[in-house]
């Protein structure tokens, strides 16, 4: 580490290996992380560490824990046959946003990556808006657009071609449609970076040799940049295993997703212990996740410098 | 690739792709426009549905009127609500800023065993979804044994807000010759000096390009908030959801065209920044 160069920029041309900061020592710096490093260990692993604590039935009181620790609420719950479908219906409505979403969001993050047009800045920022906008609004809109009387509903009967409203809303692929949307520019992002980084003249070399705009995407732009997609795929795969606003008032009964059955563990039947219980869980696929993306698109890894 | 074309094509094809293509696909645009339709399509209805004169939500509108607009005030929760989220987003966001820029600093300039583990450490709250955080926020308030206050929520909106900053505030510093630095100090300027004259105005927009973000990600979210809220705490968007869980009326999507106008006015900030930084 200490022939790391002092310019801390990895990309940066091996400067001269100048003095260091001279009778200072570097390593202090490291005590300007301090509040930083204390607010996530008490605010961020304390939390977890209690939240862990009551899953196994303490009880959380001022500065101590209370009762005895015991696996009996994970064995409740992995005998719960209700609990198990809510899990299955996460993972596979995730899994079909994630897949649905990099269909529609490739040819978008094409024209971002690769359009000189005036529009791509506009078309920039309307990427980013499901973030900006927060979940409320995104569901807002959809509650209209879908509702019984709402814009679809009121078009299609307006061109006489349904006498009764659609059920479009409270089910599955409103679900669907509304996580689509939040975690569109988490799709498109990272497709669109790794596209950038594709070197054209590998695609006019392609093309020079006679193969059509569409053979050259297929042999040639499809495969370089499956890492883009594979890596948006994770991230929108998490974020709708963790969704929580969307599922609850776009879906309906049949639609609970986890963080919904941790909300309706917490409040509705008032079992902290057993919302803390899931919530480990959905934490534990949260974190299978991270180690398949640390793996595979180390997001530190020309981060740390070492 | 494979399989070779016939001459004609291939010169064809040759002459045609010397320069990447203007327009990689036909028809591209057009989808692309499409997608971006059905991106602000529930913005814009939210938007024409909170100028509706019907009292419930119904499409096509009946009538035009500020009514929804006027009567928001009347509203306590509303009114609550929305100070209670300025109060927390901004809050949240200086200390996410006081945290995050030091931390950045030791991070990306430092030279000390563990610097990974402590980036690590600090981008933690990253890693949950942030329903599971709003769970363990009130279990660390009961533990501490404090009631739930609007500090609950600076505090949670902090720890989930603050690695953003940081991670900004890193990537600037990354691009950023620490020979600047190194230059101020061996002109004779103290590590404070150097700092306040030469890194931070260098590291400005990054900082407060993260800073808008750490404002956003407090002023619209649900999760975080949703456990700890009480009657006095409440925020913005969890009033809203409450509130659309029970009763739609377009009093709410004028609420929700607020929202949007103050983080839109904070995107604008960021965007400023960014260019200042290009």
């Amino acid at each position: 580490m200490a022939l790391t160069g002092a310019g801390a920029a990895p990309a940066a041309a091996p400067a001269p290996v100048a003095p260091r900061g001279g009778a200072r020592p570097r390593a202090r710096t490291g005590l300007l992380a301090a509040p930083m490093a204390a607010l996530m260990l008490a605010g961020f692993l304390l939390p977890g560490l209690l939240m862990f604590a009551s899953s196994l039935g303490a009880g959380v009181r001022p500065f101590s824990l209370q009762g005895e620790l015991s696996w009996a609420k994970y064995a409740e719950l992995a005998g719960s046959a209700y609990l198990w479908r809510v899990l299955g219906f996460t993972l596979a409505v995730s899994a079909g946003v994630a897949l649905v979403n990099a269909v529609l969001a490739y040819p978008v993050a094409i024209f971002l990556a690769r359009s000189r047009s005036r529009l791509n800045r506009l078309c920039f920022l309307i990427t980013f808006t499901p973030v900006a906008v927060g979940m409320n609004m995104v569901t807002m809109g959809w509650l209209i657009v879908l509702g019984r009387n709402g814009v679809i509903n009121s078009l299609l009967s307006m061109a006489g071609l349904t006498s009764e409203p659609l059920p479009l809303v409270y089910g599955m692929s409103a679900v669907v449609i509304g996580l689509a949307h939040i975690s569109f520019t988490f799709m498109v992002l990272p497709i669109e970076a790794v596209l950038r980084t594709i070197d054209p003249a590998l695609e006019r070399a392609a093309r020079s040799l006679g193969a059509s705009r569409w053979r050259t995407f297929v042999d040639v732009t499809l495969p370089l940049s499956w890492e883009g997609v594979a890596a948006g795929m994770l991230i929108v795969f998490m974020q709708s295993c963790g969704a929580f606003v969307i599922p609850l008032l776009l879906g309906g009964s049949g639609t609970v997703m986890l963080p919904v059955s941790i909300w309706e563990t917490m409040t509705v039947a008032n079992d902290r212990a057993g919302g803390a219980a899931i919530a480990v869980a959905l934490t534990l696929i949260a974190l299978a996740i991270l180690a398949v993306q640390l793996k595979y698109f180390n997001p530190l890894r020309d981060g740390d410098g070492r | 690739m494979s399989t070779p074309a016939r001459p004609s094509e291939a010169s064809a094809a040759a002459r045609g792709a010397i320069r990447a293509p203007r327009r990689p696909f036909p028809l591209l645009g057009a989808y692309v426009a499409l997608v971006c339709l059905v991106l602000v399509l529930p913005l814009a209805v939210v938007l024409v549905i909170s100028f509706d004169t019907a009292s419930y939500i119904n499409f096509p509108p009946q009538g035009f009127h500020l009514q929804w607009y006027r009567s928001l005030p009347d509203n306590a929760t509303f009114a609550r609500s929305f100070a209670n989220s300025l109060i927390v987003a901004g809050a949240s966001t200086a200390l996410s800023v006081l945290a995050g820029v030091p931390a950045a600093l030791a991070i990306a300039r430092g030279r000390f065993r563990g610097r990974g583990l402590l980036y690590g450490l600090c981008l933690s709250s990253l890693t949950v979804p942030w329903i599971v955080y709003g769970v363990a926020l009130l279990f660390v308030w009961g533990f501490l044994g404090l009631r739930l206050s609007i500090w609950t929520l600076i505090f949670g909106h902090t720890v989930i807000g603050a690695p953003y900053v940081l991670r900004t505030a890193v990537a600037v510093l990354r691009d950023m010759p620490a020979a600047y630095e190194r230059g101020a100090r061996s002109l004779g300027a103290g590590p404070l000096r150097a700092f306040l004259t030469v890194t931070l105005p260098l590291m400005a927009p990054g900082i407060r390009a993260g800073a808008a973000f750490a404002f956003i990600i407090s002023f619209v979210n649900i999760p975080v908030s949703l456990f700890v809220t009480t009657a006095e705490n409440i925020t913005m968007p969890v009033a809203v959801f409450n509130y659309m869980q029970y009763n739609f009326d377009p009093s709410v999507a004028a609420f929700s065209i607020l929202q949007l106008v103050v983080i839109g006015l904070f995107i604008g900030f960021a965007a400023r920044a960014a260019r200042q930084e290009a």
